[in-house]
């Protein structure tokens, strides 16, 4: 177990380099260059000279990358070159919005999805079943972004219920905050209580099938007793998983639910970044995206692998 | 009139003493056009250079901002109340010294200037008491208020000038402010309330310099935790979230008594031009700054809202040409673009109304103005027909680059010319790229056919608009365009004084503008707000900038 | 997302003994056979179909500016409305899917052909080309896809072939995982050893054996690849990111109906619901797929 914890952490060290090389070279090579950005179209060349010197961007990309990289390493990303804020200070101010929404889309989608679910597998084949199929289907067909739309223009714009855009602090005034966060929460929970709703229904069902239910059942426990004690309980372990997983993708993959929102999140932060050609805003919170995203994949790897022995010994290298 | 026409007299004189263009440089909405309003609709202009701490931006303000309310607020103002302001886009840097274009809604919350322009460009004082200049106009004494605070506690003292006109002209500084503050050859300060600007040749173009010369806390703008932008303003600038606000509290110290009426100020970065008024139509904001034209005259067409549209005009929508590459080299295939431009429908379907189809760079309020030559190029798609023939291109195409910010007109315009040109037989071919794109292609002269733009400053001196806005500067153009008699009509411009023969050059300049082509004038971007009803007491400048220590809200 | 945990449990149907046409007419039937499965496979064809004949499908010009007639309201002549330089909606929706369907076609074929043929070399041979190349598809695996197309598309400039190029690479991974351990699994069967000792090669082996027997999960990737790429390539424009005026995706024409949301409502609506249409169908096809190789996997 040990030996492949430790390989599984060791192959995360070249895909963050190879993330971090892509991030920088991406930037270098698009068109835009920040220090013209920064000192305005009528910068002297003196002062254009000096903006770069400032941001650094006078040496040569490998010193500009290793510079980069050995602060990095020790959790120092520098800072903006447009706000002069500190990369992680700018991060932790759109983390709270972040983590706000991500948390209120996981809850109601966990909410939605478990229900439909476990209906679904225990009418497996019936009607309800069959309703649910159809409707998850349709959630995972219908593009959050429209959604969101489609909500604005009824929510906001019709029925003048909750506000169109925009974030208030949840410290600050939480009533209007939860106002603010509802209709992008529900904007993205709808699709991702369609991929809960099959993963617990798949999951669930693997165990119903299982010998040890039946043994419970042919025992005569109730049927909601061996629902709950014995199918739910294990067949919650995936479940917990995807859901990690799917968190870890709204940290930073709400980008276009962001934009339709006007929500200060992660998503938008690159976004800006990119638009100004922030090289280190880009290259700090990617990495981090980045990272969290290959930590949160690991420990899924890793609780699989404790779940199921074949993953730990039969797979070489894992996949 | 008569002091309007005087006032233009006198700006031109001013031009002329100054001699070089550079001087307009640091104007940057200080030479505003005279107001379009009648008369009876301004205030009394406030006596000049009193030592009295009067209310010279509120002369100014209520006159602009009775073209949004026709019917002022009656009654007091009312204390406290947050002021939701939404503006598109967030601000590039907390150095208001460097702010560009994005600055309007906060450079005047958080800081004062030691002047401030009347509606008729008179200096008035501000942070500055009381002015004056020797006989020659070379030597220029300014008293400064005493009992000015900055947001640190500090008193304000002459010092305080004396650091930040030096700052501007640092290179490292980056501000067009430097070209101002270089002809300042020195400063001395008597007294700590005194300060006495030097100059080789007479210099009244200093107000330009000193109507936009923030003042900041020299002991927090140039070390490393300089984390606010800290002024004398009525506000205190509490927090920004890039991408996301800026927050601005009263500033309980600020130097007019019982002033600002507001407790705070949120200013709301919109990423979206079209929530601006998402946003208002749902309570959701107070003020929205250039929303999309067509929302602003929908929503203040319900009654719901005031609509505050602004008569300096300053920036333009237009087509460029470069002029060194093949097919666009050819002047007779330029002018049939020009031809082929519908003016008047750009302005009616993507500026719902809030424009003017004119082919001439110059607002209507500009001595450079000609109603003939405005209408110079009217929409005329045979004409552009029989120009593409002339011109012995056949099928010709080309590219026009647009960008989808700052605003969505740019590549609405570039659909309605591609359409229109497509039935003379010229193809253009529409590439839309990032605004960070466009501008290096624009500034680094790398555009390769036609693009599409706004450009500024033309509400100044005509020959500002050929010293200052990019895409038409002598020598130094996108289009590549370079004539002796370009340079020769835009030097002749800025220091003609005679009035007549003024006009004579700036015909003589039009008419060359609009032979060549290179840049093809659309029409103007008027700067709107949106308010809220109970908004009261909203103000601008003559450059655009909002003034808000007298605003209130009535609810 | 559920497709590489699924890759891990997967339980591989050998078809070795038939001929690959039979297999994918057997696959097809049984795709079609399910109603989901029928109504999937209806729904994708008639985008299609739509997208195809455009030209003759079409009421009007798609890029015609009718003058003063912006933004009106859907009636006789004009369907589904104008847009806000006076062109006719439907038929803007109509071409629209060419581009969906292009983009997404181009994508999964790129991101097919990339991950199928790194999957194929990687599980066979193993050691450090395997190491390399997944680990390079970890990393694109690690970004968030909407941010890999913003990437692109600041490097190579936002346009309908750049958008395509970003969404290949990012389709990418999933296919080269589930080939690989497709023949993790194949390549320690007796057939292969048998093919080795009749004096097969190193490549005959791989593609005339390895590959037919990995082709029954790809063929549901595939589907799942194209729902995801049209999804994706919607969203890209819908920043701004895509085609290029005055052609307009579905997504492009979404982003500008927000400027429209309150004059023009239906403007919001009928690109949207057009898109729903193509992700529907093709969700469908997925699961059916799904469900006629694998009818053990719980999944619906």
């Amino acid at each position: 177990m040990t030996a492949f914890v430790a390989r599984r952490l060791l192959q995360t060290i070249p895909v963050l380099l190879l993330s971090s090389v892509a991030i920088f070279l991406l930037l270098r090579l698009a068109p835009g260059d920040p220090a013209q950005y920064i000192a305005g179209p009528d910068a002297s060349a003196e002062g254009l000279a000096a903006a770069r010197r400032e941001m650094g961007l006078d040496q040569p990309w490998p010193i500009q990358y290793a510079v980069w990289l050995t602060h990095a390493v020790r959790g120092d990303f520098g800072i903006a070159f447009v706000t002069r804020y500190p990369v992680w200070d700018l991060v932790l101010q759109v983390l709270p919005a972040t983590i706000e929404l991500a948390l209120a889309a996981l809850i109601l989608s966990t909410a939605l999805g478990f229900v439909l679910g476990v209906v679904g597998a225990l009418r497996e084949g019936q009607f309800v079943d069959l309703a649910v199929g159809v409707l998850n289907a349709i959630a995972l067909g219908v593009p959050n972004f429209w959604l969101g739309l489609i909500l604005i223009i009824v929510f906001a714009l019709v029925l003048r219920w909750l506000p169109p855009s925009g974030h208030v602090d949840f410290v600050r005034d939480p009533g209007q905050s939860l106002r603010y966060l509802t209709l992008p929460a529900i904007t993205l929970a709808v699709q991702l209580s369609a991929v809960l709703a099959r993963f617990v229904r798949a999951s669930l069902l693997d165990v119903l099938h299982e010998d040890y239910v039946r043994t419970a059942r042919a025992k005569g426990l109730p049927e909601r007793s061996v629902i709950v004690r014995h199918a739910l309980r294990n067949a919650l372990i995936p479940v917990v998983t995807v859901m990690g997983l799917q968190f870890g993708r709204l940290l930073g993959g709400a980008v276009i639910v962001e934009a339709v929102f006007g929500w200060p999140g992660i998503g938008s932060l690159v976004i800006t970044g990119v638009v100004a050609r922030d090289y280190t805003v880009v290259q700090g919170v990617l990495t981090l995206l980045v990272t969290t995203f290959v930590l949160i994949n690991l420990l899924t790897d890793l609780l699989y692998g404790v779940l199921d022995p074949a993953v730990r010994l039969g797979q070489k290298g894992g996949a | 009139m008569g002091s309007l026409i005087h006032r233009r007299v006198s700006r031109r004189r001013l031009l002329v003493e100054a001699g070089s263009a550079a001087l307009l440089a640091t104007a940057l909405g200080a030479c505003s056009p005279i107001s379009t309003q009648p008369p009876a609709t301004q205030a009394p202009a406030a006596k000049p250079a009193t030592t009295e701490p009067a209310k010279p931006a509120g002369t100014a303000a209520p006159a602009s901002a009775a073209t949004a309310a026709p019917a002022p607020a009656a009654g007091q103002p009312k204390k406290g109340g947050t002021l939701r302001f939404g503006k598109m886009g967030d601000i590039s840097t907390k150095d208001v010294h460097q702010l560009g274009a994005e600055r309007y809604a906060i450079v005047n919350l958080a800081w004062d200037t030691p002047i401030r322009f009347d509606p008729n460009l008179k200096p008035q004082p501000w942070l500055a008491e009381s002015f004056e200049f020797n006989k020659d106009d070379t030597v220029l004494t300014l008293k400064v208020r005493k009992g000015v605070k900055f947001h640190t506690g500090r008193e304000m003292t002459a010092d305080d000038f004396k650091f930040n006109l030096e700052r501007v002209r640092k290179p490292e500084t980056n501000t067009q402010m430097r070209f101002g503050s270089e002809k300042i050859q020195s400063m001395e300060l008597p007294d700590p309330y005194t300060i006495v600007l030097k100059f080789a040749e007479p210099n009244p173009a200093i107000w330009d310099t000193l109507e936009t010369l923030y003042i900041v806390d020299k002991e927090n703008i140039d070390n490393k935790e300089f984390k606010q932008g800290i002024g004398t303003g009525p506000f205190k600038w509490l927090e920004w979230r890039p991408g996301e606000r800026i927050v601005f509290e009263r500033n309980p110290d600020y130097w007019q008594q019982g002033l600002p009426y507001l407790d705070r100020i949120d200013v709301i970065f919109n990423k979206d031009v079209s929530t601006l008024s998402v946003n208002m139509d749902a309570g959701a904001a107070d003020v929205a700054e250039q929303s999309l034209d067509r929302d602003l005259i929908r929503l203040r067409d319900t009654g719901r809202f005031q609509a505050a549209i602004s008569d300096y005009w300053s920036d333009f929508y237009y087509l460029g040409a470069v002029v060194t590459n093949a097919p666009t080299n050819n002047k007779k295939l330029r002018q049939a673009v020009n031809y082929a431009i519908d003016r008047q429908r750009f302005v009616n379907t993507a500026l719902a109304g809030i424009g003017e189809a004119q082919s001439i760079p110059w607002p209507k309020n500009s001595p450079a103005y000609d109603a003939d030559q405005a209408k110079f190029y009217k929409y005329d798609l045979e004409k552009a027909k029989q120009l593409v023939q002339e011109s012995g291109l056949s099928n010709p195409s080309f590219t026009i680059v647009s960008a989808p910010t700052p605003s969505p007109n740019w590549t609405t315009l570039a659909e309605m010319v591609q359409a229109d040109l497509q039935k003379t037989g010229v193809n253009a071919k529409i590439e839309v790229v990032e605004n960070a794109v466009w501008r290096d292609r624009l500034t680094q002269r790398k555009m390769q056919h036609m693009w599409v733009g706004q450009f500024g400053f033309s509400h100044m001196h005509p020959s500002t608009l050929a010293t200052l806005a990019f895409p038409w500067r002598v020598g130094a153009n996108t289009s590549q365009y370079e004539s002796p008699e370009y340079a020769d009509l835009v030097k002749k411009a800025a220091v003609t004084a005679d009035p007549s023969a003024a006009k004579k050059v700036y015909t003589d300049l039009t008419k060359l503008i609009l032979d060549e082509s290179f840049m093809m004038t659309v029409s103007p971007q008027k700067r709107t707000w949106l308010l809220a009803p109970y908004v009261k007491g909203f103000a601008y400048g003559v450059g655009n900038y909002v003034w808000l220590e007298r605003c209130w809200l009535d609810k | 997302m559920a497709a590489t945990l699924g890759s891990k449990t997967q339980t591989l149907k050998a078809r070795r003994t038939q001929s690959t046409d039979s297999f994918w007419l057997a696959a097809a039937k049984r795709v079609v056979r399910q109603p989901l499965g029928l109504f999937g496979v209806s729904l994708t064809l008639m985008v299609t179909l739509v997208a195809l004949l455009a030209p003759y499908l079409a009421p009007h010009d798609p890029f015609f500016q009718y003058q003063g007639q912006e933004l009106v309201a859907p009636n006789s002549v004009y369907p589904l409305g104008t847009d806000e330089m006076g062109r006719d909606l439907l038929s803007r929706v109509m071409f629209g899917a060419r581009i969906s369907l292009s983009v997404g076609g181009a994508s999964v074929v790129m991101g097919g052909l990339v991950g199928v043929l790194s999957g194929l070399l990687s599980g066979y041979w193993e050691g450090w080309v395997d190491a390399v190349t997944m680990r390079l598809w970890d990393s694109v695996l690690a970004f968030p896809p909407v941010l890999v197309g913003i990437a692109v598309a600041a490097l190579l400039g936002p346009s309908t072939t750049n958008v395509a190029i970003a969404l290949g690479i990012a389709s990418i991974p999933q296919f080269a995982r589930l080939t690989r351990a497709s023949v993790l699994v194949e390549k320690h069967k007796e057939y292969v050893t048998a093919a080795r000792c009749l004096g097969a090669s190193n490549p005959r082996i791989v593609l005339r054996h390895i590959f037919p027997n990995t082709v029954s999960p790809l063929l549901v990737q595939l589907a799942v690849a194209m729902a995801f790429a049209v999804l994706l390539e919607a969203g890209l424009s819908f920043l701004g990111i895509g085609s290029q005026p005055p052609e307009a995706s579905w997504g492009t024409m979404l982003s500008t109906a927000r400027r429209f949301l309150v004059e023009a409502p239906w403007y919001g609506v009928f690109p949207g619901l057009a898109l729903v249409v193509l992700l529907l169908g093709l969700n469908f096809v997925a699961d059916a797929a799904r469900t006629a190789l694998d009818p053990h996997r719980r999944q619906y």
